[in-house]
């Protein structure tokens, strides 16, 4: 069955491959910070039980909520609690960053320099307009920050991480391959479009979280085999870059 | 304080054969633990150390991590919530060697390695550290001090939540078992066991679900509510000593309360 297709916006022209190799992580190493957590997250879980699936309407807003999205699961993954990070912080920001002017997109390079060096505020702070509307509200509290990996180049290492229970935010190009319950076959097309992955289904696929609503293909969520990955990894166009808990900075929270 | 291992008896051991090569080998052993001022030197059968002010044997095990990869972590467990004591004592390529210390009892060692080629590797074994668990003083013969009413000697209290849980439950081992399991199951959601989970929630979950009991009769009520704002209140003391819980945290918090609760007679 074919998917509906949303608005996209990774900007993947404006991609800056050195800067997410200078400032990430090699993954392996990042990866042994999270190797002692007891017991072991049950990676086979679904996501949408601790995350709300977004929807970014008609902006190219989808690499900050993808960055929305994945602060959320590390804040889930740190403290246990349940955050709405702010998608629109996620977008303008790093459009700031990539000098990119009106609504078309932004790069995954954008959004790391958010959030390992800017900082990430909370939905209340900076709510999402429901325009393009890049206006920085006074008083956010981006004192939010994450650890990140450079951009994986092996197949083995990302699914690695993922089944450490930990996210990928993921920018590719998005056709017609991409608009299937399960991308199987995924093929170097269409738009730049950036979700994140996060568990794995029961099939064990890959499950990647969009950012169309939750009637999207039911729950929002679709799936990615491990094939389909190993070939959009190869592709020059495409950015996988790990993003982890580990040392995350955040605002001390209320006792529950 | 200083560590020498010195003798062993019983052997366990795990190996196995394949390119990702991790095994463990951990013994009983004891140690002798010295309190000194500096780094004590051996000479044979002689140990020498500037301001020694004791020293005692003490039951230990000797850990022997093998492994091909590039990084290996050991950690040992006696419960969730106690872990004993590794101090690395040697390592020479692919050899790493611990001895561990703690209380009495059997421990759960867990190797975890990475290699980029080799991917991710974990063993596991047991080892009994020998000795007997502190017994909790009892009512002797003739004249003594007043038995306490609730003597809680093993209840976890890593939190600060167990002896609270403890202490305040009403003597209604029934309730207790399914109020425990309250607690459990929202620890275990937080790991995506039975479903997944937030906190948030799942402390909503736990308090529906107290509401919803079924008491044996008000006064019976009346103490679990009050052993409810006691434990809530402890929780809370808890999070700020600690500044936060992390989402571990939470697990093992939760579950204390759940243990403490099993115990209630």
């Amino acid at each position: 069955m074919t998917l509906e297709r949303g608005t996209l916006g990774y900007a993947w022209e404006f991609e800056r491959k050195a800067m997410l190799d200078n400032r990430g992580e090699e993954p392996l190493e990042l990866m042994a910070k999270f190797k002692d957590v007891l017991p072991k997250l049950a990676i086979d879980s679904d996501p949408t039980g601790v995350y709300d699936v977004r929807d970014q309407g008609r902006q190219g807003s989808c690499q900050g909520q993808a960055l929305a999205g994945i602060f959320g699961a590390c804040f889930w993954l740190h403290t246990g609690r349940k955050i709405k990070f702010s998608a629109a912080a996620g977008y303008y920001l790093s459009q700031k960053r990539d000098g990119i002017v009106g609504d078309r997109g932004s790069t995954l390079s954008g959004g790391q320099w958010v959030a390992t060096q800017h900082g990430m505020c909370i939905e209340d702070d900076w709510p999402y307009p429901q325009q393009y509307n890049n206006r920085e509200p006074e008083g956010a509290n981006y004192s939010y920050k994450l650890a990140v990996t450079k951009p994986f180049s092996r197949t083995q290492d990302l699914l690695a991480w993922i089944d450490l229970g930990l996210p990928v935010q993921i920018g590719v190009l998005w056709g017609d391959s991409c608009d299937r319950e399960v991308v199987s076959n995924w093929q170097p097309a269409g738009g730049g479009h950036s979700t994140f992955f996060w568990f794995r289904s029961k099939s064990g696929n890959v499950r990647n979280i969009n950012s169309w609503g939750k009637r999207w293909n039911g729950d929002g969520v679709h799936e990615w085999t491990e094939a389909s990955i190993d070939r959009a990894i190869k592709h020059r166009y495409s950015t996988f870059i790990g993003y982890g808990p580990a040392e995350m900075i955040h605002p001390t929270p209320e006792p529950i | 304080m200083n560590t020498i291992a010195l003798l062993t008896t019983a052997v366990f051991a795990i190996v196995f054969q394949d390119p990702a090569q991790l095994s463990i080998v951990a013994r009983p052993t004891k140690v002798v633990e010295i309190k000194s001022e500096s780094q004590p030197e051996i000479y044979g059968k002689t140990v020498v150390a500037e301001g020694l002010t004791g020293a005692s044997v003490v039951s230990a095990a000797k850990v022997v991590v093998e492994h091909n990869m590039k990084f290996v972590d050991v950690t040992a467990r006696k419960s969730i919530q106690e872990s004993g004591t590794l101090d690395q004592i040697s390592l020479a390529p692919g050899v790493v060697v611990y001895i561990l210390t703690g209380t009495p009892g059997d421990y759960l060692i867990e190797a975890v390695a990475f290699d980029p080629e080799l991917g991710i590797k974990r063993q596991q074994i047991v080892v009994k550290i020998e000795g007997t668990q502190p017994v909790p003083p009892g009512p002797g013969p003739g004249p003594g001090p007043e038995p306490t009413p609730d003597p809680a000697p093993n209840v976890l209290n890593d939190y600060n939540v167990g002896l609270v849980a403890f202490q305040n439950a009403p003597k209604d081992p029934a309730l207790a078992l399914k109020i425990a399991g309250f607690y459990k199951d929202g620890a275990d959601r937080l790991f995506g066991q039975s479903g997944i989970s937030d906190i948030q929630t799942v402390i909503r979950d736990i308090d529906r679900k107290f509401q919803d009991k079924q008491c044996t009769d008000q006064e019976s009520c009346r103490q679990w509510n009050i052993w409810k704002n006691e434990v809530t209140k402890a929780l809370a003391i808890e999070q700020q000593r600690r500044k936060f819980f992390t989402r571990d945290n939470w697990f093992f918090a939760l579950n204390e309360i759940a243990s403490a609760l099993e115990q209630v007679k």
